[in-house]
């Protein structure tokens, strides 16, 4: 952690060796967290790609009150809603056709069957299924998250509750 | 026991585990994405921040254009229209005596 400190004020200075570095670092972790938000690993490319170059842009807009990585998964996070805002036809589409194929057929190209209870988060509304995940997975509090999502707590609170409680329904009615 | 707290826990609870144990399962079967090299990360920091560099100098040179423009129009339309012009000096030079008088007569109570 002191060796990213050094490359993270190295980068705003300039340093285009400590940016690199620090890219290279974070690079797996925002895309993992992004292929769980977006459910479409070729969405998740793109748009960590997006996210590294916007970091690239605003680096020295980085104030430390935030961990880094929390800082890139801001920023994908927020690009994935801006696009979806804009391609909300193309999304419709998405949704209906199955956005889940691919990683479907990664699962199964591993032997191993494509859980039920992420093919119901895949159909969990954007915003509920982004706060169920930074809360649960990551392990972010409310107030966290509703500052990278520039919503009120209470509204993620709100949001990860009844996205649970729509996960809990839909697998209810399965089983 | 609200209709959205305590009594949801426990089932919560249950639903929080198994998902959890899916996504730690999607995260070892999703193919690690090849993040490229150090060394291309750097081309492409070069890159991106003389973009971006270049992009602020146009939006400045672009700042100024305008503003140059829109001030020779102002001058455009006040020289072509003398009119307006004298109503700018003689409005100009009211208030000039207008300040100098405020300003005498403040002067002279605080001598009184």
């Amino acid at each position: 952690m002191p060796q990213e400190r050094e490359w993270i004020k190295k980068a705003k200075k300039g340093d285009v060796a400590a940016l690199a570095l620090l890219i290279q670092k974070h690079y797996s972790f925002v895309f993992k967290y992004l292929v769980k938000v977006t459910m479409d690993p070729r969405a998740a490319e793109d748009l960590t790609q997006d996210t590294m170059l916007k970091c690239m842009e605003n680096i020295t807009r980085y104030d430390g009150s935030s961990a880094f990585s929390s800082w890139l998964i801001t920023i994908g996070t927020r690009l994935f809603i801006d696009k979806k805002r804009r391609r909300k036809r193309e999304q419709q589409w998405l949704l209906k056709e199955g956005n889940t194929r691919l990683l479907r057929w990664q699962f199964e190209s591993n032997q191993e069957e494509w859980p039920e209870l992420l093919e119901l988060l895949s159909k969990l509304s954007v915003d509920q299924r982004i706060a169920v995940l930074l809360k649960h997975y990551y392990g972010y509090a409310y107030d966290e998250i509703g500052e990278m999502l520039n919503i009120p707590a209470g509204t993620v609170k709100s949001r990860v509750a009844y996205g649970l409680r729509e996960l809990r329904k839909e697998l209810d009615q399965h089983e | 026991m609200n209709s959205n707290g305590n009594h949801d826990e426990p089932q919560n609870d249950v639903i929080v585990d198994r998902l959890m144990a899916d996504l730690r399962k999607l995260d070892q079967v999703v193919q690690e994405s090849s993040s490229p090299s150090v060394d291309t990360w750097k081309g492409i920091v070069r890159e991106q921040w003389e973009i971006t560099k270049r992009k602020r100098r146009w939006e400045t040179i672009l700042f100024f254009m305008v503003a140059l423009l829109l001030i020779s129009g102002g001058y455009f339309v006040v020289f072509s229209t003398p009119w307006i012009l004298g109503a700018i000096q003689v409005i100009g030079f009211a208030l000039a005596i207008g300040i100098w008088i405020f300003e005498s007569s403040s002067h002279r109570e605080e001598r009184l």
